[in-house]
């Protein structure tokens, strides 16, 4: 099969991993410029063979006195499809080959990049060209990262802009105090602080810092020392009826999202709920997260939603909640019955 | 009119009308107790060990800006329309803040039952909420996830119907 060697190639690259650098295929690739010789070769024999038929048949027309511009390729439909899958199977080599050097190439940029220098094992397996192709990216990536002639700053220290301008870090030796741009802060073993990215970046490079995973929740404390003691907001403390404030202000829907934050809010239960259905799939999705809301609910009012009879059989069935007929309830003691609100959209059916 | 000392936690102290001093209920019914303990002259000292100066500071800000003169303590009804566009556009600016005071602010607001400063602050924790993931909420506020593994596929699972509609408004 005409380009099969090619795609092998390929092929061995992308099974060898997203990062690895198998061997150069030297052979390989002589064997595909082999078949690119082949298949030129070919060509200029095709090419030899319609322009002589092509001429043999012109002078057929000249013979028989009619005008000989009308002769075209399609005459001849065996040995022009013969041409174009040839030709066809050159470019396509072709761009199999680009392929695998750039595959390559980009990899061994990458490793410029994290690793800065080439490893003796993954340079074994470059070519020479490649080698010197790294050599020579090495050379002007350090060039323009120089300090007296470049921008002088080191690029490859951060390659994805950071998260978050700040960070939390821990303290690994007394430091004394350090300023910094929204106060100063005592660096003292084995605290915490919340300090700017850049700023802190010098001081884990000198070895007093580490980066933490996260602030310490209990030194969280009232001080008014916001500055250098930055801790991080403990809004797990807040008490449930600001949360179901907060919850009050959102709509159901924004609710149902965020509750998936922790447990505490996922406890909350909502007085009212207010579901938009919008979709009739969304029914039996919204319905069983009803349930899961509501089990403390002691009856449930659905309001505005025709519900049809076989909804509620199945709901009470799961649920052991009376389904009422529409009611307004003007005040009722939380948690004892749930409003519901939602909406069906026009022409919907309703599920059950 | 009668100014009162606000002391803080860490003992600093705030002179303020009592005017302002009673928009917070807890204040306003210590002050109650107080005046009928110590009579007219003395000084009041409200010690308030539950909120620190900075905080403090905040809320104040807030109950002397809602007590300046044009508002009065009989209601808002008698605030002029300009008044209060002019205060909702302080309380806009009011609520620029960092999300750990945010948090100082909201359980000050709680402790020292301030409703309008309560109803701000909530607002402004909801609008920070709105549109976030679950995974944003927790960074935000600093929550920690604590569903087993099984149970947090579950609500993902049951939570489709708030995720969808996401989805669907980035199609369009």
């Amino acid at each position: 099969m005409f380009g099969k060697r090619a795609v092998d190639l390929v092929k061995e690259l992308s099974a060898a991993g997203p990062d690895a650098l198998p061997p150069y295929n030297d052979e390989q690739v002589r064997l595909v410029l082999e078949e690119i010789q082949e298949h030129s070769a070919t060509l200029k024999e095709l090419s030899g063979v319609l322009n002589e038929k092509k001429r043999q048949r012109e002078a057929e027309l000249e013979e028989r006195g009619e005008p000989s511009t009308s002769v075209s390729f399609g005459e001849f439909p065996e040995e022009t499809s013969a041409f174009i899958v040839h030709h066809t199977s050159i470019l396509r080599n072709k761009r199999l080959l680009l392929t695998y050097m750039k595959e390559r190439m980009d990899r061994i940029k990458r490793l410029r990049w994290q690793q800065r220098s080439l490893p003796e094992d993954v340079k074994q397996n470059l070519s020479q060209s490649e080698i010197e192709w790294f050599t020579t990216y090495s050379q002007l990536l350090s060039g323009y990262m120089r300090r007296d002639t470049g921008i002088g700053m080191d690029l490859t220290l951060d390659e994805a802009p950071p998260k978050d301008p700040d960070m939390y870090v821990r303290v690994l030796r007394d430091y004394g105090e350090v300023a910094f741009s929204m106060g100063s802060v005592v660096l003292k073993k084995g605290s915490t602080h919340f300090l700017p990215r850049a700023e802190a970046d010098p001081l884990i490079r000198e070895g007093v810092l580490c980066p933490s995973q996260s602030g310490p929740i209990e030194a969280f404390n009232s001080s008014n020392d916001y500055a250098g003691q930055r801790t991080p907001p403990a809004f797990t403390h807040l008490p449930e009826e600001i949360w179901l404030r907060i919850a009050s202000l959102l709509s159901t829907e924004q609710w149902a999202k965020a509750s998936g934050a922790c447990r505490a809010l996922r406890q909350l239960q909502l007085e009212r709920i207010y579901i938009p259905a919008r979709d009739d799939w969304v029914y039996p999705i919204v319905l069983e997260w009803l349930m899961r809301r509501m089990g403390s609910a002691r009856s449930v009012v659905f309001d505005g939603w025709p519900v049809s009879d076989g909804a509620r059989v199945f709901y009470m069935q799961h649920n052991n909640l009376a389904l009422q007929a529409p009611l307004y309830p003007a005040e009722l003691p939380r948690l004892a019955i749930l409003t519901v609100s939602a909406e069906r959209p026009e022409g919907v059916p309703p599920v059950f | 009119m009668r100014t009162v000392i606000l002391r803080s936690s860490d003992g600093a102290d705030h002179i303020v009308s009592s005017e302002a001093a009673s928009l917070s209920r807890t204040v306003q019914s210590l002050l109650e107790e107080l005046e009928a303990k110590e009579g007219e002259e003395s000084p009041l000292i409200v010690p308030l060990p539950n909120v620190c100066d900075c905080t403090l500071r905040k809320v104040l800000q807030y109950c002397i800006q809602h007590t300046e003169p044009g508002t009065n303590l009989t209601g808002r009804i008698h605030v002029s329309e300009t008044r209060r566009r002019d205060l909702e556009v302080w309380d806009r600016n009011y609520m620029l803040v960092s999300t750990d005071e945010l948090y100082h602010l909201v359980m000050a607001a709680h402790y020292l039952n301030v409703p309008g400063l309560l109803e701000l602050c909530c607002e402004g924790i909801a609008n920070l909420i709105r549109g976030k993931s679950p995974q944003h909420v927790r960074q935000h506020f600093g929550l920690v996830n604590n569903f087993e593994k099984a149970e947090e596929e579950d609500i993902r699972r049951t939570n489709l119907w708030a995720l969808v509609d996401e989805k669907e408004l980035a199609k369009k």
